[in-house]
């Protein structure tokens, strides 16, 4: 036998024969592949827990810097309404008193700071015959920003008072209907609330401020859209967070309760 | 790495052709099964590595080859020749001719060849493998690897005329 049959008798006779593993084989080989695909998988676990953590601690942030700012507004805004009340009445006074009444003695000008609620008083009255056909506020604040209007008029026209109040009035009425007809379909002619005192002039400037800061948000087409969202997600008519636009259009992420509700779960 | 319904269709295509290489190469059907393990994690691990430019099934082998190596190495096993080496040969209840030797049979020849020559012969002999080749992959010389082949093949040689005598 030479070196060349040899070799062939074995190659044939070993390579012909397939002999079966032992299943052994493929469950070892199966427990170490998951061995190491499961390693992988609890780092990708790990990975994500630290993702959520750290999403769960910007959220928290965000939702404790959002609440003071809110917090600090509306200090602000009840601040602005104080000395706007405080300051208002006695230098518009005296303004109007200096430029039209350049010879005042001291009687006048008593006389003029006890005039100052009579024209307030008859407002009222004026306000109640305008608001007698209105339900809404926003023709409340239209009526009564009209008024504003004429009031420095008021102030100065002291013995046309009667005479403007009525054209005043008469303005209002004339107002009414047309905003009535744009945005109410049936007017019903009822007596409802007494509308809350006022102080006696509105400076414009600081009215714009106070509707910046005011409850009267304004809703853009994207933040009314998530308002919707967010009220149906919520039991509660209106949803935990509130969006709105401000007067320069950028956007505004209200969260009610936020930190409240936190601090509920925790415990 | 595929899921594990492709791997396992691809072990249940090669192991057995794999098993009876790794069977060649080992000291017992247990070393076998343990090489045979090793090398289907390698080739799982490893997939990416093939180049599909040679056969699957050329590649999986010659991992097979590898691992088997590797193992003998673990094991400290040089495979330089010795002389001295002394070879049990145990003997075979077969009563056949050379042609009709069973696979049993010739296993257990090879299996029972030194090591040295053992990986050697099944090398060149069975896988193809050149003496350049295994002379790199045993990091060994070529003219060592061919001195081993052929003395390899007189053991078998006279392994095969003792049995043919026994038998006859």
């Amino acid at each position: 036998m030479n070196d060349k049959d040899l070799d062939k008798l074995f190659r044939e006779r070993l390579t012909g024969v397939e002999p079966q593993p032992s299943s052994r084989v493929w469950e070892n080989i199966e427990a170490e592949l998951d061995a190491t695909s499961g390693s992988s998988k609890v780092r990708k676990l790990t990975w994500l827990k630290y993702a959520a953590a750290a999403v769960a601690v910007v959220g928290i942030g965000v939702a404790l810097y959002v609440q003071p700012v809110e917090m600090d507004s509306k200090v602000a805004k009840i601040e602005a309404q104080k000395e706007r009340s405080d300051v208002n009445i006695p230098t518009t006074s005296q303004t109007t008193q200096q430029a039209k009444l350049d010879d005042t003695n001291e009687q006048q000008k008593v006389e003029t700071l006890n005039r100052v609620p009579q024209p307030s008083s008859k407002q009222q009255t004026v306000e109640r015959f305008a608001q007698v056909d209105m339900r809404k506020e926003k023709q409340q604040t239209v009526v009564s920003s009209s008024e504003s209007a004429h009031q420095s008029s008021v102030d100065v026209e002291t013995k046309k008072e009667q005479v403007s109040l009525a054209k005043i009035a008469l303005a209002a009425v004339d107002i009414q209907p047309q905003k009535a007809t744009s945005t109410q379909a049936y007017v019903t002619y009822q007596t409802v609330e007494v509308a809350p005192i006022r102080p006696l002039i509105d400076i414009v400037e600081n009215e714009e401020t106070m509707l910046a800061s005011g409850k009267q948000k304004k809703e853009g087409l994207v933040s009314g859209l998530l308002n919707k969202i967010s009220g149906a997600l919520s039991s509660d008519e209106e949803g935990p967070i509130r969006f709105s636009n401000d007067e320069e259009g950028s956007f505004r992420l209200d969260i009610n309760n936020g930190y409240a509700k936190n601090r509920l779960k925790r415990r | 790495m595929g899921d594990r319904k492709a791997q396992f269709e691809l072990y249940q295509q090669f192991s057995a052709k794999m098993f009876g290489v790794c069977l060649r190469y080992a000291q017992s059907s247990d070393e076998a099964e343990d090489i045979l393990q090793t090398g289907f994690i390698k080739v799982f691990s490893k997939c990416k590595l093939y180049d599909s430019k040679g056969s699957l099934e050329g590649w999986i082998r010659r991992i097979m080859v590898n691992t088997a190596i590797e193992a003998h190495r673990r094991n400290k096993v040089a495979f330089l020749e010795s002389l001295n080496e002394q070879h049990h040969f145990i003997e075979t209840n077969s009563g056949s001719s050379d042609e009709n030797i069973h696979y049993q049979d010739l296993l257990r020849l090879v299996t029972t060849l030194p090591i040295g020559y053992r990986t050697v012969f099944n090398m060149y002999a069975i896988e193809g493998y050149s003496h350049k080749e295994i002379a790199a992959m045993l990091d060994i010389s070529e003219g060592n690897s061919k001195s081993q082949l052929s003395r390899a093949r007189q053991w078998l040689k006279d392994k095969l005329v003792q049995i043919e005598n026994l038998t006859s």
